[in-house]
């Protein structure tokens, strides 16, 4: 059972992502460095730096614009009414199970001591 | 940078709420009820009906055979509702949940019997052929949910309102324990004192109280399985001997009584009061995490 909330925010995380532009030069930056050779991970070898330098900007600019998204743009990632609502919704759903065996156990008893008597 | 590490935070608090452990009536329950109320609305149409009475008695036996049939249908869909949710439960995590393993599966014993017992009772309303058989069936179906199962529902209810309450407290430390490891890695230590005295101490003490309470309730499920074992070894009922004792204490002086209302009023907590207390808790515990939340966001903002 998926929350409509978590949804939300599953499909927040989903949006963020750097331009493509930028997606391109790092991808261009990071796969031009090692063609056709071994993967060397000297950190003083240029490629590797190269490379390393391009998945931290993506990093960084992944979290700037998560960042713009959460708080500015949607107010339902920010509104504490919204989560507290949902949460005081299931915490109600929870005892209302309870609660409605009580109602329909004397529901079903007054129907049977109707089916009981006769006319 | 600093920002996007308390944007971290605030997803970590968000990150687990306790969805998915909640069931609400199934909706073929909630079909079954309505059936059960139409056929008992039509046995009232034709009572008001412009019918003679011998039509009237006639659609009478048949319209009450039709509602009787309903109302154990309903009662079957309800106990294997039950049924699953019982089995569905985690139980059995140390030597007191063993115990209360074992009474989980005395009461799945019992919901398989009651299924059994519905399926005779339907074929005795099959078979009925006049109007006082059915009632007399509808009767004895009253007095059997009313002495037999609503007892047997009502601990099945208890025990997995328990349960279900437990996994609600798991999810709150699991919640806690990730915000405290979050808040050492990301806020500053003159900050972290003073959030853990507003927020994260006080979440922590409700939690606790959380558990008290649902351990209470469990105690008192515990007794179930004695009662159990008593009925087991003895079928005896001496309702009378209790009586006997209240006549013989006889005077009490005034500072004992008020001590034995306290302590009656300890005792009258039933499992339902318990699990809502713990929820409260529960409650008062996340509503200290938004604060955090809240507070944690003003900051960032801040900065």
């Amino acid at each position: 059972m998926e929350d409509k909330f978590l949804k939300n925010i599953r499909e927040e995380f989903n949006k963020i992502e750097p331009s493509q532009e930028f997606k391109n030069r790092s991808s261009r930056l990071i796969f031009s460095s090692y063609q056709n050779r071994p993967i060397n991970f000297n950190f003083f070898n240029p490629s590797f730096v190269i490379g390393l330098v391009g998945v931290l900007t993506i990093f960084a600019v992944g979290g700037l614009i998560f960042n713009n998204l959460s708080l500015s743009e949607h107010s339902n990632f920010n509104g504490a009414e919204l989560l507290s609502e949902a949460e005081n919704l299931n915490f109600q759903i929870h005892l209302e199970e309870a609660e409605y065996f009580d109602d329909s156990a004397k529901e079903i008893a007054a129907i049977l001591k109707e089916i009981e008597q006769s006319n | 940078m600093k920002k996007f590490l308390h944007i971290s935070l605030i997803v970590s608090i968000f990150a687990i709420i306790p969805f998915g452990f909640v069931y609400a009536q199934p909706e073929i329950i909630k079909d079954s009820h309505r059936e059960v109320i139409d056929s008992v609305d039509k046995i009232y149409e034709v009572r008001e009906s412009n019918l003679t009475q011998q039509e009237k008695l006639a659609k009478e036996m048949e319209l009450k055979k039709t509602a009787l049939d309903k109302v154990v249908e309903f009662s079957i869909l309800e106990t294997e509702n039950f049924k699953t949710n019982l089995i569905n439960l985690e139980v059995g995590e140390d030597e007191f949940e063993a115990e209360l393993l074992a009474l989980r599966d005395t009461l799945l014993i019992k919901l398989d019997d009651y299924l059994e017992h519905f399926d005779f009772v339907r074929n005795g309303i099959k078979a009925s052929d006049n109007l006082e058989i059915v009632q007399s069936i509808a009767g004895s179906f009253n007095d059997w949910r009313e002495f037999t199962y609503n007892p047997e529902i009502k601990k099945v209810i208890e025990f997995i309102l328990i349960f279900q309450n437990k996994s609600f407290i798991k999810l709150a430390d699991l919640r806690f324990g990730k915000i405290a490891s979050d808040l050492r890695t990301v806020i500053s230590p003159k900050l972290q004192s003073s959030i853990r005295q507003q927020f994260l101490n006080p979440a922590a003490i409700s939690i606790r109280g959380a558990r008290e309470f649902n351990n209470r309730a469990m105690a008192l499920l515990a007794d179930y399985i004695s009662e159990e074992k008593a009925f087991g070894e003895s079928e005896i009922d001496t309702p009378g001997l209790e009586e006997e004792a209240a006549f013989d204490s006889g005077f009490v002086p005034e500072e004992e009584i008020a001590v034995k209302e306290d302590e009656k009023q300890v005792e009258e907590l039933t499992i339902r009061d318990l699990v809502i207390s713990s929820l409260q808790k529960l409650k008062d515990a996340y509503s200290k995490f938004l604060s955090l939340r809240d507070f944690v966001g003003g900051q960032s903002g801040e900065q």
